[in-house]
């Protein structure tokens, strides 16, 4: 093993570059490794570096996942870095648990954005919190609330619209 | 992750295509929630309950109805948290009027037909609250070969006969919750038990504390059902009379016991020669 920890780099769909640990993101997104598998042929032992283009991921978003991917998934930095653990409560079941609450308490559009980004590029563990983080938002809510409150058009036809009113005529 | 959607909605795949251009403006108004990734709809939708999915989330517009209808999702469809079931005071009266109660438990029942209907034969659990009748019951029994775990909880529309119809349409059932099911007290309904269902591993009866029960003059019902469920890991029961000799039959009766909770019945004289029978048992709760 090379004693120096090989990076890669992300290019966003806006035109930005982050640096991140080959190791670290090929540990997290099954869609990067894909990617990182793909190209090594043609790197083969080089020292040059690898910028790969997510192009479905804003720069804005991209930065949050890579802040998220280097928490969970750098052991290193887990173990290393107490000041970690002086944000959990004794009853914190993990000692992520209070940066996960922190990461997914922003508003509906960077929210949906997450979503979109970790399963784009297949980071299951971010996917689950923020799909989770979503449910959060919409529980306890009849439909003209969700459909207020996240900007949401009726878009049945008339057929699915019949259907949808027999099915579930006791929602309206 | 799991495995490409099932369902397709060309419309909005159409619909992307043509918004890339115009990302900007969607920046600026919004993200358009109807849009998401089927997987993540089914991972936000798995998240609810069965009455959430169906009263809200479920049926916003077409794409999340779209994921609402995954077989998936319905395999265990719980039915007994909801306002709607709200209706009981702490004396276990009813709170409102017999008619707005009689259409509430009618739209209950609506939607638990829905439910099975979309877990396309694949229902594996329900659980069910005060709105449950025999009619619903021959609907799932129906519908539901793969049904393993059954709850049943103040339902006075369930009668022994229909219950014990379920019970012989379900052979796979292995968790099975009465509670306070005053139709289903009868020797017969465990007796049926015991034949329909080899499988049972987990088996609940919590009755209602009635006042021959506190006379201590109820004559141990389940007790010819109960130690003929050989399988049995778990038993629970709660305000039955249980004797000495009754236990001991349980004992018998049901070798692989892991879980016995007893801790409501009028029991037994709790000696030596008892505890020592009840070694076996990991868990095991008397009453006090």
């Amino acid at each position: 093993m090379a004693s120096e920890k090989k990076v890669v780099f992300l290019r966003s769909s806006d035109g930005e570059a982050f640096e991140v640990s080959e190791e670290v993101i090929s540990a997290a997104s099954v869609t990067i490794k894909g990617m990182i598998d793909e190209e090594s042929p043609s790197r083969a032992d080089t020292a040059a570096t690898t910028t790969l283009a997510i192009p479905n991921v804003t720069a804005a978003t991209l930065s949050r996942v890579l802040h998220y991917v280097n928490k969970h998934f750098d052991a290193a930095a887990v173990v290393g870095r107490p000041d970690d653990y002086i944000f959990c409560a004794p009853g914190d079941e993990h000692p992520l648990a209070r940066f996960d609450d922190d990461f997914v308490d922003v508003d509906n559009d960077t929210l949906i954005d997450l979503v979109h980004a970790a399963e784009y590029l297949h980071i299951k563990k971010l996917f689950d919190l923020t799909c989770k983080a979503v449910a959060d938002k919409l529980k306890g809510r009849t439909i003209d609330q969700i459909r207020e409150t996240f900007g949401i058009v009726n878009d049945y036809t008339v057929e699915e619209e019949v259907e949808v009113y027999r099915e579930n005529s006791w929602a309206f | 992750m799991t495995s490409p959607s099932p369902v397709s909605h060309p419309r909005c795949g159409m619909e992307k295509k043509m918004r890339t251009m115009t990302d900007v403006d969607e920046t600026l108004s919004g993200r358009d929630w109807s849009e998401l990734p089927q997987d993540a709809l089914m991972s936000i939708l798995g998240k609810f309950g069965a009455l959430e999915i169906l009263m809200g989330a479920g049926a916003v517009c077409h794409s999340w109805l779209e994921a609402a209808k995954v077989p998936n999702l319905w395999r265990s469809v719980d039915m007994t948290q909801h306002e709607l079931l709200d209706v009981l005071d702490d004396q276990g009266r009813y709170t409102c009027d017999r008619k707005i109660l009689q259409t509430n438990f009618e739209v209950l029942c609506a939607m638990a037909r829905v439910a099975v209907d979309r877990s396309g034969g694949q229902l594996e659990a329900f659980h069910g609250k005060l709105f449950v009748n025999d009619e619903l019951l021959k609907y799932i029994a129906d519908r539901s070969p793969a049904l393993k775990t059954l709850s049943i909880i103040s339902c006075d529309g369930v009668s022994s006969q229909g219950f014990t119809h379920l019970i012989a349409k379900c052979p796979m059932l292995e968790d099975l919750k009465l509670v306070e099911c005053i139709n289903l007290r009868r020797r017969e309904t465990y007796q049926a038990i015991a034949k329909a269902c080899a499988q049972l591993k987990r088996f609940t009866l919590c009755n209602l504390p009635t006042l021959e029960f506190l006379l201590s003059r109820s004559s141990g019902e389940e007790a010819d059902g109960v130690v003929a469920m050989h399988e049995l890991r778990s038993l629970t029961l709660t305000n039955c009379n249980v004797t000495n000799n009754y236990l001991a039959a349980i004992l018998d009766g049901c070798p692989h016991l892991e879980v016995l909770d007893l801790r409501l019945c009028i029991v037994i004289d709790i000696d030596p020669t008892l505890m020592a029978r009840c070694a076996a048992i990991k868990s095991l709760r008397l009453p006090a």
